[in-house]
């Protein structure tokens, strides 16, 4: 078989346009690889060269899909193949050992691209073997198996089809994984409401979210349904391959074509049960639209419990999404009907029990549950086991982002979750501390506002968040700083944290260092700053979400925590804010734009209510009205009604 | 002895081969047939390229279906043979050789006695693209000797080379015949005339007639004769061919009743004619 594999490979190298077309790949390769090392000056961040070099995937696969048939159809053209034969198993060696120089070099580009992004790594000094290994895998599932795909198409097409149309499959193979087919589906979709995108995603194997924001937290998207789907296809067709190259004597190719079938088979049943992914296009079910289309309607609600939780127990096991087994302990002043919470939609309820673990009826609306209870009693403790995910909050085993404002567990009564008009998700803060006991069984390493005692987190808190993938404890200071290895930030500021916030100790006296250090602040990526209301910037009693550590940002969360959640109010906390930690900026919009553009109209009334009765005045009273949760005035009924002599 | 035993093979409703029976011991077979005789789909079965319908071939008395080993015996030139233009001579019979399982360290020597047979020993080194087509029809021959099988097929051997080349193949053949059965598909009368033990005529997928050369000469004896150009020809005659003798253009007749005056020897050609005209 060496001898073969040796003449092969002489005949690839010594075949002008087989040779030629491979000199102008590499050569194309390296010239867009190199270019990226010379782009790493600027952007110095080896995550983001791994982005860019994973667009070469689709130049991969259309080299393979072209070279492989070339190569391959030479036999047939040479009018080699009959004398072969006759010989035992002639042309499935024949074959077999063209594809071993195939994936000879195969894997030889697939190291070169790997080369460079190692090159990427070291220069950038990223020190997180996680994350050279997810360099690895990505290689592997992005340019190698890709490639791998591509050769098997152009080995199949080289033996079922004729040349002509050889080449118009090829070219329409290339067409339908190509990421321009894209608007075709997006066409459809947006313009007819015709929703082919599940045919597509079949033929999706090259790596998503290329060209949006990166995720630091989660990496490039390596989910195992794409492993799936790309072992589906290549099983497929080898057995394919196999099936017309087989001699019918031989029981174990036999046996092999069918093993492959039933590989392809089961792949496809998982690829066809993805759980949770992280894919930004505009696939109704994806990223961007799943929640924005739901949301359009008026679906939310919002209604009080008239029970409280105090604490939850929960079981949580994150594989390809989130399964939850939560006990809820309650307190009611009276028996209820009813218990009513809210657990984000795509979570699938598949029981709820009592303490006795009595199965109990249950009805679900969008985010909303109600639990009928059946007795007259008090319920006391609920049992809830569900699973699902979510396509913004993910949680499989590539990363979990699953902040505590989000309802990835039941909360109390109905609450609204999103804002349409801003298509952010509103976060959900309780304001009193509750008892938590989370055991998560999960392949990463978690990291919580809770205590952690290997995979248990529990302590008393408002929320429970859970954070995991390319994520890594710091001390800084006194303050445990949750920091994204792929996007790190200077943590200078934090050190610093306490001076910047002592200009506004008068505003917030309850604000003291110690309550500034132990609080944990988590980094957020991309997607939670860009889907959470006001960029994410969360504060809880013991951790804050950040998406970046400047002092304006910093002042703001911590400042912010001292006020309660209440969404009705956010114009004029804005507001606020904006003059307090941005006043040269605030001062400096135009007159006419203050007084004609709509967006400014709270700006302007609040400096007309400072130059009537002085800055610190406005600025102590609008902090007591943000604090007053027994104040229900509307924002602009409380800045209008802002007068001298008590507000 | 490779024995083909009533023999069937279709293309879906298309019957190619009708309970064909032959018998070959070592020897020079012609298998002479006009195009679409059905004698490429016959050779195809017996190098197993092609499932038989029904019937059988045995090789020694054993079934070539189940042995597995028998095709290691046949050395194969199909008709439409080519090789890797980009690799030399000898890396396209080591090709073979390694296909054909040849030791590794008898490689070397087997593919030099292969091209010394076919006289391109002096070409060893050459790329495949540098030879001519007769070239690569001989080393069609030298890629179908490796191994030293002891049975050997071309179909259509001579097609398309010049007449060098179609003596070169005829001395080839005397040269490695001994012991071995060697079967020659053609159309081309004369090619198997001087060096094929015996003949196989085919036509639409039965054998009409097997024989030695002699026999099948002697299926036209008496019914060859030449006449004048222009004489009354029965329309039961064949017109064996045309041709000018002593200033005048006369045909070659073959006959099942006498024509004209003249009576003719036969030739292997004429008996095979005599064979498909059914005269």
């Amino acid at each position: 078989m060496n001898t073969l594999i040796k003449n092969n490979l002489k005949l690839f190298f010594k075949n002008k346009y087989l040779l030629s077309g491979f000199i102008i790949f590499f050569i194309i390769i390296n010239t867009y690889l190199i270019e990226g090392l010379y782009k790493l000056s600027i952007h110095r961040d080896a995550f983001y060269y791994l982005q860019i070099s994973q667009k070469l995937s689709m130049v991969y696969f259309i080299f393979f899909i072209f070279i492989s048939y070339e190569y391959l159809v030479k036999s047939k053209n040479d009018f080699i193949l009959e004398s072969l034969s006759i010989m035992d198993k002639g042309k499935l060696k024949l074959y077999f050992s063209k594809f071993v120089v195939l994936l000879a070099i195969m894997v030889t580009v697939t190291l070169n691209i790997m080369l460079y992004d190692y090159i990427a790594y070291f220069a950038m000094n990223v020190q997180a073997l996680s994350f050279a290994y997810h360099i690895f895998l990505n290689n592997i599932l992005n340019i190698f198996l890709v490639s791998f795909l591509g050769s098997c198409i152009g080995t199949m097409i080289s033996l079922y089809v004729r040349r002509f149309p050889a080449y118009l499959l090829m070219i329409l193979s290339a067409i339908l994984i190509s990421p321009i087919f894209e608007f075709v589906p997006f066409v459809l979709f947006m313009g007819f409401g015709k929703n082919i995108y599940p045919f597509r995603e079949i033929f999706n194997i090259l790596p998503p979210n290329l060209n949006w924001a990166e995720e630091a937290l989660y990496g490039l998207s390596i989910e195992a349904y794409r492993w799936n789907l790309v072992i589906f296809w290549i099983c497929l067709l080898s057995s394919a391959v196999l099936l017309k190259l087989r001699t019918k004597k031989h029981k174990l190719q036999s046996l092999v074509c069918i093993l492959l079938v039933m590989v392809s088979i089961v792949n496809f049943y998982l690829y066809t049960n993805p759980g949770s992914i992280v894919k930004k296009d505009y696939n109704p079910k994806g990223y961007t639209p799943f929640d924005e289309l739901y949301y359009t309607n008026d679906v939310q609600k919002e209604e009080n419990a008239d029970f409280s939780i105090t604490a939850y127990n929960m079981a949580l096991v994150i594989d390809r999404q989130l399964h939850n087994d939560v006990k809820i302990q309650l307190n009611e002043k009276a028996p209820l009907d009813s218990y009513k919470f809210t657990l984000y939609r795509n979570f699938e309820v598949k029981s709820i029990l009592d303490k006795e673990n009595k199965n109990m009826a249950f009805k679900r609306d969008g985010d909303y549950l109600e639990i009928f209870n059946p007795t007259s009693e008090k319920l006391e403790e609920i049992r809830i086991i569900y699973s699902g995910n979510s396509p913004v909050f993910y949680s499989n085993s590539q990363g979990v982002l699953l902040p505590g404002s989000f309802p990835y567990y039941p909360m109390e009564g109905y609450k609204r979750i999103y804002l349409k008009e801003q298509t952010v998700f509103i976060p959900i803060i309780r304001e009193e501390n509750i008892d938590f006991d989370v055991t998560v069984k999960s392949k990463l390493d978690l990291y919580s506002n809770l205590n952690k005692d290997k995979n248990n987190f529990s302590g008393k808190a408002q929320v429970a968040t859970l954070i995991g993938g390319f994520v890594e404890e710091k001390k800084v200071g006194d303050v445990a700083f949750y920091s994204l290895m792929l996007s790190e930030l200077d943590t200078g500021t934090i050190l610093q944290i306490d001076n910047l916030i002592k200009p506004y100790r008068y505003l917030v006296p309850e604000i003291d260092t110690a309550s500034i250090t132990h609080k944990k602040v988590f980094q957020a990526p991309h997607t939670f700053s860009s889907r959470v209301l006001e960029n994410g910037l969360i504060s809880f009693n013991d951790h804050i979400f950040v998406y970046s550590l400047d002092e304006k940002t910093l002042i703001y969360t911590y400042l912010q925590s001292t006020v309660p959640q209440n969404f009705a109010k956010n114009k004029i906390k804005t507001v606020l804010f904006d003059y307090i930690l941005d006043k040269d900026r605030f001062l400096n919009i135009p007159k006419e734009q203050l007084e004609n553009f709509k967006p400014y109209e709270f700006h302007n009334m609040f400096l007309k209510k400072i130059d009537d009765l002085g800055e610190d005045y406005v600025i102590r009273a609008t902090f007591d009205y943000l604090k007053d949760k027994n104040d229900k005035r509307e924002p602009i009924a409380f800045i209008e009604n802002l007068n001298t002599g008590g507000h | 002895m490779l024995e083909v035993i009533n023999l069937d093979k279709a293309f879906k409703k298309k019957e190619v081969l009708k309970n064909v029976s032959i018998s070959l011991k070592p020897g020079v077979y012609g298998l002479l047939g006009s195009n679409g005789a059905g004698k490429t789909t016959l050779i195809r079965c017996l190098v197993k390229l092609y499932h038989i319908n029904k019937g059988q071939i045995q090789y020694n008395g054993v079934d070539v279906i189940k042995n597995s080993a028998f095709t290691e015996n046949v050395g194969y030139l199909p008709q439409k043979f080519g090789l890797f233009k980009e690799l030399t001579v000898y890396d396209n019979l080591q090709y073979f050789g390694v296909l054909k399982k040849i030791p590794k360290g008898s490689m070397e020597a087997s593919i030099k006695a292969c091209l010394e047979i076919v006289n391109l020993k002096d070409k060893i080194n050459d790329r495949v693209s540098t030879l001519s087509g007769g070239m690569i029809r001989r080393l069609g021959i030298a890629q179908a000797l490796l191994g030293e099988p002891e049975i050997i097929i071309f179909d259509e051997p001579t097609a398309g080379l010049d007449p060098e080349e179609r003596l070169r193949f005829k001395n080839i053949l005397s040269t490695i015949k001994e012991n071995k059965i060697i079967v020659i598909s053609t159309h081309i009368v004369e090619d198997v005339e001087a060096c094929c033990d015996g003949l196989i005529i085919m036509n639409e997928g039965t054998i009409l007639k097997e024989g030695s050369c002699g026999e099948i000469i002697a299926m036209a004896e008496g019914k060859v004769f030449e006449v004048k150009e222009g004489t009354y020809i029965n329309p039961s005659c064949y017109i064996q061919k045309s041709y000018l003798k002593n200033g005048e253009r006369v045909l070659r007749i073959l006959s099942g009743k006498p024509v004209g005056d003249k009576q003719l020897e036969p030739t292997i050609e004429d008996g095979y004619m005599c064979i498909m005209k059914g005269i």
